[in-house]
């Protein structure tokens, strides 16, 4: 972005320094998909006379998971389809950790914030899983289990090692993917 | 609650990592949400808005950021491992081009992380185009990724993954042929030997059937 | 290690099916209408409202607070707080509008939050700013330059400056949402402009 040197004695050339600043400041904000997904599972569910629909944006999408451990929730109920590449998609996570007492999951969708996702023990006992939906793309995870970092053992490793410590990888695609 | 106090060891036990300890008093006022240091901070700030300034998103950045913060590694190599990605958001811009989605630069950068060339990513772009929906990209850049980091040679990965794109491979075929690769190497084959095998099962079996989902040419 | 037993991997093909020919499509309709949907129960009809306007809110917060990641707090409040109060929302005026002076609102709150709360911390961002080592100084100078110039506008120039130029909004608009008078606001993007124009006019010179 280069930058003009107009000469200030000349007003228009004033002007254009600050239109130039206008336009830079006025420059498309993305919305971050973490931000929204946040937002939405925030919004409280209000049930209308007979039409309740829940809040979760649902999709009859594809979820592809690399590795046995992570299957695609879909829904079929037609009312809750939404056409729109950016849609998220439901997917459900898995690990396996009869001794734990708290095991939540992080990630990029999450900040890595091990208070955001926190997971429920399945009627097993031993196996805790979550829902998320997560727009399309690659994502970098790991399970919190009482504190310490686990990856998915049946995921693919996520290929950067900035910091010693492994992640796991799940690759939403979008929708209309093959 | 997961405390803010980790034991700093290192289990090899079958895919159990433990996280090395830092020390809570840097970890900002909520112990347990890794906030980041605020000389971190600043920096991704700065470097958020760089990047922005040059289309690309942001939010991996301090998703980076943060995971270095949970995961107890210094300030220092925090910064650096934001700034590379930076550098890798940015490098992919430009090998795959302005039409490239967020999802896809991310995946280029993983690319890239992994040791790829910005002209092979580039390649392996161009493969995927004419037609197609945005984001088609992922999961090949990714795929790409993965072999590499598994010892496939760049070139041989790209050859493969450019024979399998520019057929109209899907996704699904991608997910198999990655995990195809991953066991025959764990059993002991060559990877490049491994990739050029697979992917010329899915290339003839691409070429000899009538390919449902193709586009047909424009 | 495989620790459960789980089928293959699953992949569900894709296939998604849009809305019903009987439905109009969401992105037809107005923001009035979608308003009433999201009351009647639709809840993909407030995800297209936040869709629409969440861009523009960050933008503005962002600008207006100097903070990224405060800016997404507020910007999220400020939704959340617009879809408790939906049943208020007067088709009239614009959602936009109407959004914005919500926004503006929980921005007055934080900023008055924050400088009870960071007074202390002035001196020592400055240490950081000197400590913090180099990006592409290049490519930020401008911006840099740009934040700070924003940065030194009062909170009320500031506020009519991006409400004006940036977001666009009437001045009939702004001062629905900011409740200043005509008069008052046209003064505080007068003296805004001049006093951006003096700053980055300086910086080019200098």
């Amino acid at each position: 972005m280069k930058r003009q040197n107009p000469r200030p004695e000349n007003d228009d050339a004033v002007d254009l320094v600050l239109r130039q600043a206008i336009a830079e400041m006025r420059e498309g904000f993305s919305v971050p998909p973490a931000w929204r997904a946040e937002l939405l599972s925030k919004l409280p569910t209000r049930p209308r006379r007979s039409a309740f629909v829940r809040w979760a944006p649902m999709a009859l999408a594809a979820a592809l998971c690399l590795g046995v451990g992570l299957t695609a929730v879909v829904k079929t109920r037609e009312s809750e389809s939404i056409v729109d590449a950016g849609v998220m998609s439901r997917v459900r996570f898995s690990i396996r950790a009869p001794a734990a007492a708290r095991v939540s999951l992080v990630g990029d969708f999450d900040r890595w914030d091990p208070a955001a996702l926190p997971m429920q023990r399945a009627g097993d006992g031993e196996t805790w899983t979550l829902d998320v939906h997560l727009p399309p793309g690659r994502h970098v995870f790991a399970y919190a289990v009482d504190g310490d970092l686990k990856i998915d053992p049946t995921a693919p490793r996520a290929v950067e090692d900035d910091f010693g410590v492994p992640s796991s990888v799940v690759v939403v695609a979008s929708n209309g993917a093959r | 609650m997961i405390d803010g106090s980790w034991i700093a060891k290192w289990l090899a036990i079958g895919g159990v990592i433990v996280v090395s300890s830092r020390p809570v008093a840097a970890q900002g006022s909520t112990p347990n949400a890794p906030q980041l240091a605020v000389s971190v901070k600043a920096v991704v700030d700065r470097l958020a808005d760089s990047v922005r300034a040059l289309g690309l998103p942001t939010d991996p950045l301090y998703a980076k950021a943060a995971e270095g913060t949970l995961k107890g590694a210094d300030e220092q190599r925090v910064v650096i491992a934001v700034r590379r990605l930076a550098r890798e958001l940015s490098d992919a811009k430009v090998a795959l081009g302005d039409g490239a989605t967020d999802a896809e630069l991310e995946a280029g950068a993983s690319a890239l992380h992994a040791g790829v060339a910005t002209d092979l990513v580039a390649r392996l772009g161009r493969a995927a185009k004419g037609g197609g929906t945005p984001g088609r990209l992922v999961m090949p850049l990714v795929t790409l990724a993965d072999m590499v980091a598994r010892n496939v040679s760049p070139q041989a990965a790209v050859a493969s993954l450019e024979a399998l794109v520019s057929r109209g491979a899907g996704d699904a075929q991608l997910a198999t042929l990655r995990s195809d690769v991953e066991r025959d190497i764990a059993a002991g084959e060559r990877p490049d030997v491994a990739v050029q095998r697979r992917s010329a099962t899915i290339v003839h079996g691409l070429d000899s059937h009538a390919p449902v989902t193709r586009k047909p040419p424009t | 290690m495989s620790s459960f037993a789980r089928p293959a991997t699953q992949i569900f093909a894709g296939g998604v099916t849009g809305a019903s020919d009987a439905e109009v499509p969401l992105i037809g309709m107005t923001d009035g209408a979608l308003v009433k949907s999201t009351l009647d129960g639709d809840a993909r009809a407030f995800t297209e409202l936040v869709d629409r306007h969440a861009a523009a809110s960050l933008r503005f917060a962002t600008r207006m607070l100097g903070d990224r990641s405060e800016a997404e707090d507020v910007a999220q409040e400020t939704f959340l707080r617009a879809f408790k109060a939906l049943g208020s929302y007067d088709e009239r005026l614009p959602f936009r509008t109407w959004l914005f002076s919500i926004l503006i609102n929980r921005c007055r709150t934080a900023m008055s939050q924050r400088m009870r709360r960071e007074r202390r911390v002035v001196f020592d961002s400055e240490a950081l700013e000197r400590s913090s080592v180099e990006a592409a100084q290049e490519s930020i100078e401008l911006r840099e330059e740009l934040n700070r110039a924003i940065a030194s506008l009062s909170p009320e120039q500031r506020e009519a400056f991006l409400l004006r130029h940036i977001e666009e909004l009437s001045y009939e608009e702004i001062m629905s949402v900011t409740g200043a008078g005509m008069s008052a606001l046209k003064m505080r993007v007068k003296r805004a402009c001049e006093r951006l124009q003096q700053l980055l006019t300086e910086g080019v010179r200098g």
